[in-house]
């Protein structure tokens, strides 16, 4: 079973990811600070990661360099998709120049996350 | 209608073109209850802030088309919502050349999320402290929001600071206050000439009142102390 680690502040969008992944059978670990999230990622086998990018101390813009540093794996970068600051366009552009493989807004279809996972992961 | 609606939450506009920094800003204000509204142009900023009166507006120096600062002194001919500016400038040059524009608080890149929210409850702990806009004492009437004071139901034409140090001698009864707590609500002014205008602004509002009523003299000086309201 792949592991998929899951980086988010926001507890509700952690669950809501971890119930969507756990169902198409993915082994799931969660964190809810970029920081807890690097520690996670150094001691095990990921073969995927979804960020999410508005996260307080570090966004997901300046962790996404850190973990392609330590393994060029897939990366998900996610953003809140209602925010009235910006397009979340603009925000997962800068995700993606950062080295996330794919954007995605929230809320993020379980549908839509599964396929995105099962594509990069093919 | 309007005045109801903002008593229930605050209103704060953030003005920054940092997509990132803006939303941020924008996620932790409303995940702990305000209202938040983002501009990143500097040039809308004057037209948006008359429209819509913010309780308090957090702004980044560096904008396109308007620096915080010329913004920052525009907004103060207008309006005393508390502003704090945002730069990366850790000089204390620019620190002062920020405050000295009317700006209330200076917040310096990096900042976290918790020290801006810690600095914006404490602005509005400070301006409750002081500013109960239905407050009647002593035969004085106070509206927060329209900075407006009455003495005996006639308007005083109060400056906007002796609007502050009056609100903060009506907000106890009888409690002596010291220049240097009144100095606290002139926290916009020139912190050398502080403790001097307070007696000045003092004057200033004795003369107003008498304006209205001749034979009162409403603040009592208490020698060596400070000023108190006289409650009769």
């Amino acid at each position: 079973m792949k592991n998929i680690l899951v980086i988010d502040d926001e507890q509700i969008t952690r669950s809501l990811i971890e119930i969507s992944l756990k169902v198409a059978g993915y082994n799931i670990h969660v964190a809810n600070s970029a920081n807890e999230g690097l520690e996670l990622f150094k001691n095990i086998e990921f073969a995927l990661v979804i960020v999410d990018i508005l996260m307080p101390n570090k966004t997901g813009v300046d962790l996404i360099p850190e973990l392609l540093e330590i393994k060029k794996i897939p990366i998900i970068a996610i953003s809140g998709g209602r925010r009235k600051a910006f397009n979340s366009d603009f925000i997962l552009d800068s995700a993606r120049e950062s080295g996330a493989t794919i954007g995605l807004k929230k809320p993020v279809s379980p549908n839509l996350l599964i396929q995105s996972v099962q594509k990069l992961l093919a | 209608m309007k005045h109801y609606y903002k008593k229930m939450r605050k209103l704060i506009l953030i003005v920054e073109d940092e997509p990132i920094s803006a939303a941020l800003l924008e996620k932790n204000l409303t995940a702990n209850g305000f209202d938040v509204f983002c501009i990143a142009d500097g040039a809308e900023v004057l037209n948006w802030v008359t429209k819509n009166q913010p309780d308090l507006i957090l702004m980044d120096i560096k904008l396109p088309n308007f620096d915080g600062i010329t913004l920052c002194q525009k907004i103060r001919t207008f309006s005393v919502v508390p502003v704090f500016l945002i730069t990366s400038c850790i000089h204390e040059r620019d620190k002062l050349k920020g405050l000295n524009s009317g700006a209330d608080d200076y917040i310096c890149k990096p900042y976290s999320q918790d020290e801006v929210l810690a600095r914006i409850k404490a602005m509005f702990r400070r301006l409750n402290r002081f500013s109960d806009e239905s407050l009647t004492i002593a035969g004085f009437r106070l509206n927060k929001d329209a900075f407006q004071a009455f003495y005996k139901n006639q308007l005083l034409d109060l400056t906007r600071s002796e609007f502050r140090i009056l609100a903060m001698l009506l907000s106890k009864e009888n409690k002596v206050y010291s220049r240097s707590m009144l100095v606290e609500v002139l926290h916009d002014e020139d912190a050398e000439t502080l403790e001097r205008a307070v007696d000045g602004h003092i004057k200033n509002i004795r003369k107003k009142v008498q304006q209205v009523s001749a034979d009162k003299n409403v603040i009592k000086t208490i020698y060596g102390i400070g000023y108190k309201i006289v409650v009769e």
